[in-house]
Order: structure tokens, then C-alpha cells, then sequence
């Protein structure tokens, strides 16, 4: 089984394009698997995953638990809305109680920056990171790229632009790393409250005017405004964010050409995207969805060239 | 008891015989003869290749955590820690539990060091519970032993109590110290802000500020004409404001940290806590600048700022970890790894020897015959192994109880010998 360079995938910065590569083709032979009538492989059989979620999600866990069943692995959830801490026992503890159940391997989404980091430090398991706070979320990222590639035939030369709260956005992020790494531009655009002061420095652009992100653009991936996520104001209003960094059809129609539309959910309609932009032709959001199974798919399977099956 | 030094090179700025080896011969806590060669016996000498001599150096900030955490430190541990890393005199912090806010306070600090051969300089808290509301009674606790005043991290929010401390510390002669930090700019902040923080995703902590603290605090000293000390700082803009208003004639002083000189904020990728620090660690090109403002003389005082931790609470998620790094006993040889050459020892010893005690108006020891022996014996050569060695219950090389030494396992250049004080002398294994 050929294998990634990193044991655990706890962020794009460790990723070689290669890796992305790698995670891209292995991508495109499972999206045929879950075409098929019968959806399931054996690849997976007799590895454990457990997938620990310490924050909200829905889409995500459900798509990995999908990934992981399509491979015939045996999953367990736990999911906990405040984190673990707050009960007093810690992270490390939480895990460990959960491996001494002999689980191979661990999928994690946390609200700590680092906390998937810390973990594979201290715990004996591949680690999966489905999202560290503000900081990455690398399946997102390869679902994201993978949906580009498919939509327009490759990624390097593309010009993106991700759009919204770029502070608090652990997409935004690791979309940044992913593109790059394998030859798009990228640009951010949004207000300069949720713009972090030194993103510029990682080679991107930087626009606070949305007609003009979207005229430079060939794929706009708008972000969920995360309302839970900022502990101050950082606009007035929604009504005025929408006003300013909202996306409608007219406006799309309005560009000089036609560019892809990407959202990776769950979209506030009317907010950063009316409900004519986000269901129109030019919008790839349900796509990401059906190649967020499949890359993940292709994640576990890689990392779990790793695995050493526990007596 | 006699004890022989044996050709210590001398080194004190103030002294005639500034870099030049001599044999000191201490008697009963006393200086009694000082010549290029001695050769009265002695029931204990002290010798090393490369041996130096200074005045006892002064920690100006370390946290002991007694009373209220003293399963991280006590006075006991923390002032053996102290004399390991050279230090006949610290300053405490005040930030325990309950915080040093009253004369009872601070006699207890005095009363229970008197016995070590590190001495205790106490800090009186700047308000009361160290709430930042109203003044601590500042007169009793500096009639008590009190040296300087200031609530530790936590900044001075409203600009009027630090104005009416700057003030009223004047009928006495008393220094503020403040830790500069507009906090309104730093909500959640975990590491400096910039492309590490970026790359992290964490929440950064603007250089900014910090500078403008400075700034606000400059001019509320400019206003008062009181005592200020202002640190540690970070940032070599924060250095050069400071600077600016001793040049115009303010009574400033400023300290970095041990820390701030050797590491920069790439130490902390891979979100590691053991260099989470606050203020936070900067950019390397800050790094160098605070080294160059060091050496033109612009920062007049460098601390251990010893913070311990136990292991929960930084052995954990990041932005749960506590800051700070508990490096008194690291200090000297952290220090001069990374200032390599650029700093002589004579400059760079009286950042923690004359400037502490002249900022906090405590009597500067002297290398004199006749003058209480209060002595640093260090060696700029040779190197310190801070590697734990296993199995043996003596292994450790740390007397402190801290989890959080970050350089734990490392070996650094230089050497503490050991130090005189009080009548006694602690000598390094």
C-alpha cells in the first residue's frame, strides 16, 4: 500500500503536492467505488476509528463516518458540543480512554488551535484533523482543490478567491496552503475587521471590494459568516455585511465571465450567498459535498498504510 | 571560615580592576584582602578555568508562588533555584495568593528568607488585591522592606490610578513598575501577531500593543515626574520610546527578559507551549534589535522572570496553556549562548547586578576589601548541562519545582560556580 510522507494528517503545511497528488488519483478511484451499486470496499477491515468530536458538526462528521463505513472500518463516536475540559478530565485522558479500546485510529474536530498537534504527541494513533479551530481543516481544503480540479480540469494557473470571515476560518486557511501548493493564485476578500493583519505574507492578495475579487477570479469559495465564532462585533449587521460581501445571481451575471461557485457549508442563504447563487448552475456546492466521501476516503486509506493492526 | 578565590577575573564595570584576575580572600562574610596573588591559607578555595568574579547578580522578576501555589514553587525551592543560577537577590512578585498588598505581606517574604543566602526583595502590589481600582497602601509596605511597586502582568487599565501612583509614590521616593499592555487589543491573544500566528492560526498579540501602552505610560511619567520601570518588554520600538524619555530626563528604567534575547516566535511553531510568553515572543529581526539596544545600553535591566508551572498547565492544548517559563536557574547560560560574543560580560552582568538595585534603590554591594562579600563566581567559558539524568534520585540538575524549564535537556554555554552572601557560600555541583 503506498503511503503518504506524514504519519498523521493534522494540517496541509505537512502535505507535499505530491501527497496532494497522491490523495487526488486514490480520490478518483473511490468516487467510482461510491458510483457503483455496491458501494463498499474491503480496505479498511479490522481498523478502528473513532471519531472525536468536541465541536458541532454535522456535515463533516457524517462524511467521514460515511468515508469510513464505505471502507469497512469499525467507527465509533463520541461527540461532546464543550470541549472535554470543561468536565475537568483532559484531552490527553479523554483519548486515552478512548484507545485503551484499541482503536487504530482517531478523527478529530476540536476548538483549540494545535489541539490534533498536541494529541499526536502524546497518544499512540494516527491522528485525523477534521478541524482545530482557527487554524486548519485539511479535508476541506483537498475536497475543495479535488472540486476545482474536476470542475475546471486542473487547479495550477486557477485563480481563487475565498471570500468572507478570514480570521476565524480554519478553511480559509488550509485552503491557502492547498492551492498554493499545487499552483493556484489566491486571494482573500472580506472586511478588514475578519482579515488577519499579516495574511499577505503567506503570498496571497488581499481585497476588500467583492465586485472587483470576483471579476479577477475563476472560482469564488464563499465562507459561512460564523456567527458563533467571534466573540466581539466585527461588523454592525448581517444586513450590512450581506450589503457589501453578499453574492446573488445578478451580481454573478453582472461579471466578465462565468466563474465556479464553491460554499463548503452549511450556507447562511441571504447571507454571504442568496439561495439564486447558491442553486444556480455555476455553483459546485453539492459536488463538494459527494467528493468530500471520496477524498476522505482516500485520506484514511493512505494514513492507514501506517497502521500496525493492535494484538 | 577562610575562602580563597582564586584568580577571578574582575568583572564589575565600576571597578578599577575591571578584567584583571586577582585572588579575593573572604573572611566571616567579609571582603578582607583583594591582591593578583594570595598565599595566606584557606579552608576552602575556589578555582576554575576561566573563573569570574561580579558582584552578586539580582533576579528583578521572579514569580515563587508562595504564598497560594506552592505546589509550583515555594521560597524554599525557589530561592535555592535562585542561588544555582547566581543570584544573591530577587525580586518576588506579588502576584500570590492572597497577592503581597499589605505590610503583613511583605514582612512575611523578609522574615521567611532571612535565613538563605539568597535574599528577598520584596514588591508591593500597586493596588489593592491587585484589582487595578485603588491604591495599595504603598508608604506602609515600603516602610516594611518594600522595593518597588506594581501588580506584576497585570496592566494598569485606568490611566488615572497609574497617574496618582506615579504621584503619590513621589512622597517617598518609590519606583512604579508596570507591565505595559492595553489589553482592549489582545482579546484571546496567545503569541505574537504576525506570520507565525498567521500560519498557526492563533490569535496573535500585537507589537502594537505594547508600544502604545508605552507611549500613555511615558507621558503620564512625563506629567508626574515620578520613578517608572517599565517591563519587560518586547518589542525594540517599546525600547526606543524609552529611550527617547531618558534622554529628555524622565526617571525610566527598562528590563527584558532572558528569554526575549534568545528565542523568537518560530520557537513556537509546532504549538509549542514551553515558549508561550507574555509579553509574547517577537520576530527574530526584533530579537536582534532588542540585543543591539542591550549592548548600546538602552535596556538597562534583563530578569529571569521566572513564572513555574506545574505540568497541567502546560501540558495541554495550546491556548489553554499557561504563559511563562520558569528559567532562573537557565538564565545565565541561556543568556550568553545567545548573545555569543556581542555582549562583553562586564555590560551584560550589570544588567542583573548595579541597574536592578539602582532601579529599586536597594545599596549596591562593592568588590572592596572591607565590603561585605555578597559575590557571583561564573565562568564565561566552558558549558552548563540542564540534561535530567535517570535513575538517580540527585539526577535532576533543577532545584526548582517547575514543569515548564524550557530548557530542560539542553546544554548551554557557560557556567554559574556558585555565590557568596550573607556569610555563606552555595557552590554548583
Amino acid at each position: 500500500m503506498s503511503s503518504l510522507s506524514t504519519p498523521h494528517l493534522l494540517g496541509i503545511k505537512d502535505l507535499s503536492p505530491e501527497d496532494i497528488g497522491q490523495i487526488f488519483s486514490v480520490a478518483d478511484n473511490f468516487k467510482e467505488v461510491i458510483n457503483r451499486p455496491i458501494k463498499k470496499v474491503p480496505s479498511l477491515r479490522d481498523i478502528t476509528i473513532a471519531n472525536l468530536f468536541f465541536e458541532n458538526s454535522t456535515r463533516t462528521k457524517l462524511s467521514f463516518e460515511l468515508a469510513e463505513k464505505r471502507l469497512s472500518a469499525d467507527v465509533i463516536n463520541f461527540s461532546s458540543s464543550s470541549s472535554s475540559v470543561s468536565k475537568g478530565e483532559t484531552l490527553i485522558d479523554t483519548v486515552n480512554n478512548i484507545l485503551a479500546m484499541k482503536v487504530d485510529m482517531v478523527v478529530m474536530r476540536h476548538p483549540k488551535p494545535g489541539a490534533p498537534h498536541f494529541l499526536s504527541r502524546h497518544v499512540d494513533a494516527v491522528i485525523v484533523n477534521a478541524g482545530d479551530g482557527t487554524h486548519e481543516h485539511p479535508t476541506q481544503a483537498l475536497l475543495d482543490a479535488y472540486s476545482i480540479r474536476e470542475n475546471l480540469g486542473s487547479v495550477s494557473g486557477k485563480k481563487v478567491v475565498i471570500i468572507g470571515d478570514i480570521l476565524h476560518s480554519r478553511v480559509a486557511l488550509s485552503n491557502i496552503f492547498c492551492l498554493q501548493k499545487i499552483g493556484a493564485e489566491v486571494m482573500v476578500c472580506g472586511p478588514a475587521t475578519l482579515i488577519p493583519k499579516h495574511i499577505a505574507e503567506l503570498g496571497v492578495q488581499v481585497s476588500h471590494n467583492l465586485r472587483e475579487a470576483l471579476n479577477w477570479c475563476d472560482v469564488a469559495n464563499v465562507l459561512r459568516i460564523q456567527l458563533e465564532r467571534q466573540e466581539m462585533a466585527y461588523f454592525p449587521s448581517l444586513r450590512e455585511y450581506t450589503m457589501m460581501f453578499g453574492i446573488d445571481k445578478r451580481l454573478l451575471e453582472s461579471l466578465k465571465k462565468e466563474i465556479t461557485v464553491m460554499h463548503p457549508g452549511p450556507v447562511n442563504r441571504g447571507v454571504e450567498i442568496a439561495s439564486d447563487a447558491a442553486d444556480s448552475g455555476q455553483s459546485i456546492i453539492l459536488k463538494q459535498v459527494e467528493n468530500g466521501v471520496a477524498v476522505r476516503m482516500a485520506v484514511l486509506y493512505l494514513l492507514a498504510g501506517k497502521i500496525e493492526r493492535k494484538g | 571560615m577562610k575562602i580563597l578565590i582564586s584568580q577571578a577575573v574582575i568583572t564589575d564595570l565600576r571597578h578599577p580592576d575591571n578584567g584583571k584576575k586577582r585572588d579575593l580572600l573572604i573572611e566571616g562574610g567579609k571582603i578582607v584582602k583583594i591582591a593578583a596573588r594570595i598565599g595566606d591559607a584557606a579552608d576552602k578555595t575556589v578555582e576554575a578555568p576561566g573563573l569570574r568574579v561580579s558582584v552578586g547578580w539580582m533576579d528583578f522578576r521572579a514569580d515563587f508562588r508562595d504564598p497560594g501555589a506552592e505546589h509550583k514553587e515555594n521560597l524554599e525551592s525557589g530561592l535555592r533555584a535562585a542561588a544555582a543560577g547566581g543570584f544573591t537577590a530577587v525580586a518576588v512578585s506579588p502576584h500570590t495568593t492572597p497577592p503581597v498588598d499589605n505590610k503583613g505581606a511583605v514582612e512575611y517574604l523578609l522574615n521567611r528568607s532571612r535565613n538563605s543566602i539568597t535574599s528577598l526583595v520584596p514588591v508591593g502590589s500597586l493596588s489593592k488585591g491587585l484589582k487595578g481600582e485603588s491604591l495599595a497602601e504603598l508608604f506602609d509596605m515600603h516602610s516594611a522592606g518594600a522595593a518597588l511597586f506594581g501588580d506584576d502582568k497585570r496592566s494598569i487599565r485606568e490611566s488615572g490610578l497609574l497617574q496618582r501612583a506615579l504621584l503619590y509614590a513621589k512622597n517617598f521616593g518609590g519606583r512604579i513598575a508596570h507591565f505595559p499592555c492595553d489589553t482592549s487589543l489582545v482579546p484571546n491573544g496567545q503569541m505574537n501577531e504576525g506570520l507565525q500566528s498567521t500560519l498557526l492560526g492563533l490569535k496573535g498579540i500585537p507589537a502594537m500593543a505594547e508600544e502604545s501602552a508605552v507611549m500613555r505610560d511615558l507621558a503620564l511619567l512625563e506629567y508626574t515626574g515620578g520613578k517608572l520601570h517599565l517591563g519587560p518588554l518586547s518589542t525594540a520600538a517599546s525600547v526606543q520610546a524609552v529611550k527617547a524619555a531618558r534622554k529628555k530626563g524622565l526617571d525610566v528604567t527598562c528590563e527584558t527578559t532572558a528569554a526575549h534575547l534568545a528565542y523568537s516566535d518560530s520557537a513556537l511553531s509546532g504549538f509549542n507551549s514551553a515558549h508561550k510568553l507574555m509579553p509574547p515572543l517577537r520576530e527574530e529581526a526584533n530579537r536582534k534589535q532588542l540585543i543591539k539596544a542591550l549592548a548600546a545600553g538602552d535596556i538597562q535591566i534583563i530578569s529571569s522572570d521566572h513564572t513555574p508551572e506545574d505540568e497541567e498547565r502546560k501540558k495541554c492544548e495550546f491556548d489553554f496553556a499557561a504563559f511563562g517559563t520558569a528559567g532562573i536557574e537557565t538564565f545565565f547560560p541561556l543568556l550568553w549562548e545567545a548573545l555569543g560574543d556581542k555582549v562583553p560580560a562586564d555590560r551584560l552582568t550589570a544588567a542583573f547586578t548595579t541597574a536592578p538595585r539602582e532601579a529599586a534603590g536597594i545599596p549596591l554591594p562593592e568588590i572592596a576589601e572591607g565590603e561585605k562579600a555578597e559575590l557571583t563566581l561564573f565562568c564565561t567559558s566552558g558549558e552548563t548541562d540542564f540534561t535530567e539524568k535517570e535513575g538517580t534520585p540527585a539526577g535532576s540538575p533543577f532545584h526548582s519545582k517547575a514543569y515548564n524549564i524550557a530548557e530542560r535537556g539542553k546544554v548551554l554555554r557557560g557556567r554559574v560556580i556558585g555565590v557568596l552572601n550573607r556569610g555563606k557560600i552555595s557552590l554548583n555541583p
